[in-house]
């Protein structure tokens, strides 16, 4: 399949209609990255742009790999009215995304108590594999915080205002509806709220390390190298994915015949006017809200930890973005504004200066989009444009992208190895299970750097920083 | 053997082998759980219930797998071993196995997926196939 993409340019390369595909597929790539593309990735592009209702193209952003339905860092504007919505093309940790906290400190004002500070937050932050929260949710409240999301955390004392406001969707989407949400995810999600859990997710200090655009760094609290940052990378837990099986599942079963001549089975989808369609829009909105309100509690307990040490500092939110939704959105479509599901798996949304939907703050510059690397290299911070509004329909990359298997880091890396290079690297790391440390080794990722800079050259997501890992939390 | 694992970039893929259906079944579930702790080293001192119909064996497979991490996240529990028995695409089975907290936790697995899923039965051995999200 491969055989057929061609090279637009520099960054692009697509794979023009056949077979039952409607659009053409896209895909942003150096020759970098284009190499390492898996043709399965590109076989399940070309199924995406074969999808009822999608428009103009299928987009793989740079740090596209095989998924399942979806290529992870796939991309689809399908029509509201006659298109479809499909639970493969949002993942399943519904809402998996990142939190960046700016902070008044240095790394000269962190140094010395690093380890400690280190301790406390992988304490006061559950992590690892099933990893639960001590705050328990009686059933009112779980289905408050499906419903209003971050303003629940925020009326329950967690958090400031500021927090929601410097949030996508300002931590709430409007559209969910608790009571389509089943009760094994709630009883899934119930105590795993404030929670990490295990995988790709953490939790790091960092350093400010490179400023490639001061004038909108500052805008977003930035204003010095070697300035402390934090990043929070988790998402909707067990509720998430047990809320993308149900209706994974019922959309089986009540479209036999769908499903039937689809090419891969988690590509399943609800049609455009369905009440199944509709339910699952309900329910995923709301596994989004509960995604958004663990963030702003791990936040919060963040925030708590720093300022134990630090009474004097301030830490504010930067941005928290999703990598893994579904967004009523509207686009403009061959000058025809359109009502669709814009589907973002693994990407994130990159919308430019004046868009209506970001915080009145970062209008005069954009959205800020943040992109999570590797243990061992580095993380993001990127700008949205006009031009991702234009050519993605405002989205680009969501992190650095697996390379390696977990089977084969596993075989390949030790843990303690791992650790002592780490360190040498003045990267202190406090893991849940040592052999999540392997899993999740700075080798097994592209390159986020060649990732970071299509992204840049394409215009879909201008580099604003890029900071270091300087202590890590795992799961 | 009962099962084996194949390389996979992002998540995990393992294919389970039994003489029955129901063996493949419950080599399957010990192969998830392999991903999440030394399954051989569980001994079976809970047993759990459970009881499934859908619409195709693939979806039984699907629902049975998604049921044990159910168990495993909602009450601690990892079933490492069952008894099972199916007919037509309805699954009854007694699951066995101990708490977590007598073990440690080495993997996460997020999701049962349908990508490359594919039970097969040739040459009177059942093969099952299934990618996990982890």
């Amino acid at each position: 399949m491969k055989d057929k993409v061609r090279k637009i340019d520099d960054f692009l390369y697509r794979l023009e209609p056949f077979d039952n595909m409607t659009v053409p597929a896209e895909f942003f790539l150096n020759e970098l990255l284009f190499e390492k593309l898996e043709d399965k990735a590109v076989e399940q592009l070309k199924n995406v742009a074969s999808l009822p209702g999608i428009y103009k193209k299928a987009i793989a952003m740079p740090d596209c790999h095989i998924g399942y339905g979806f290529p992870i860092g796939g991309v689809a504007a399908i029509d509201r009215e006659n298109g479809c919505i499909s639970p493969g093309g949002i993942g399943f940790d519904i809402n998996c995304g990142v939190r960046m906290l700016a902070t008044t400190l240095t790394r000269d004002d962190v140094e010395p108590n690093i380890k400690e500070l280190l301790d406390s937050l992988f304490r006061n932050v559950p992590s690892g594999v099933g990893s639960e929260s001590s705050i328990r949710l009686d059933d009112k409240q779980l289905n408050d915080v499906l419903t209003f999301g971050t303003r629940w955390a925020l009326d329950n004392g967690y958090g400031v205002e500021e927090d929601i406001i410097m949030c996508e969707e300002e931590g709430r989407m409007k559209s969910a509806d608790a009571n389509k949400v089943s009760p094994r995810a709630k009883a899934r999600g119930k105590k795993q709220l404030g929670s990490l859990g295990a995988g790709n997710h953490f939790l790091e200090i960092q350093v400010v390390e490179e400023i490639h655009d001061p004038k909108i760094a500052k805008v977003f609290g930035i204003t010095q190298k070697g300035q402390i940052v934090v990043m929070i990378h988790s998402g909707s837990r067990g509720l998430g994915h047990q809320v993308c099986s149900d209706y994974l599942r019922k959309m089986e079963d009540t479209y036999p015949d769908i499903m039937q001549k689809l090419p891969e089975k988690d590509l399943i989808y609800a049609p455009a006017g369905s009440k199944l369609a509709r339910d699952y829009f309900a329910a995923m909105s709301a596994a989004a809200n509960f995604a958004w309100t663990n963030r702003h509690i791990m936040a919060h307990q963040v925030r708590k930890a720093f300022t134990e040490f630090f009474p004097e500092a301030k830490i504010s939110t930067i941005y928290d973005v999703a990598h893994n939704i579904a967004k009523e959105e509207e686009h403009e479509i061959d000058g025809v504004k359109r009502k669709v599901w814009t589907h973002r798996k693994g990407a994130t949304r990159a919308f430019g200066p004046q868009s209506p939907h970001i915080p009145k703050d970062y209008l005069d510059v954009g959205q800020p989009i943040i992109l999570p690397g590797s243990m061992g290299t580095g993380s993001y911070l990127l700008v949205g444009s006009q031009t991702a509004e234009e050519q993605t329909f405002g989205s680009t990359a969501h992190g650095a992208g697996r390379v390696m298997s977990r089977m084969a880091a596993k075989k390949q890396f030790r843990a303690d190895e791992i650790s002592q290079e780490l360190e040498r690297k003045q990267i202190y790391v406090k893991a849940a299970s040592r052999k999540g440390i392997c899993e999740e080794a700075p080798l097994v990722y592209k390159d986020i750097d060649q990732v970071v800079k299509v992204s840049h050259a394409a215009g879909i997501g201008n580099i604003v920083a890029k900071v270091r890992p300087f202590g890590v939390v795992k799961g | 053997m009962e099962y084996e694992y194949l390389d996979h970039t992002a998540d995990a893929k393992f294919r389970a082998y039994g003489d029955t259906l129901e063996e493949a079944f419950r080599n399957a579930l010990r192969a998830m759980f392999g991903l999440i702790v030394s399954v051989e080293e569980v001994e079976p001192i809970a047993k759990k219930k459970v009881e499934l119909t859908a619409g195709r064996t693939e979806s039984l497979l699907y629902d049975f797998l998604e049921e044990g991490l159910f168990l495993f996240e909602t009450d601690h529990f990892i079933p490492a071993d069952a008894d099972i028995k199916i007919i037509g695409n309805h699954l009854k089975a007694t699951v066995y196995g101990d708490t977590i907290l007598n073990h440690e936790i080495e993997g996460d697995v997020k999701s049962v997926t349908y990508s490359d899923m594919d039970i097969t039965h040739s040459k009177g051995k059942w093969i099952i196939t299934v990618v996990v999200d982890i």
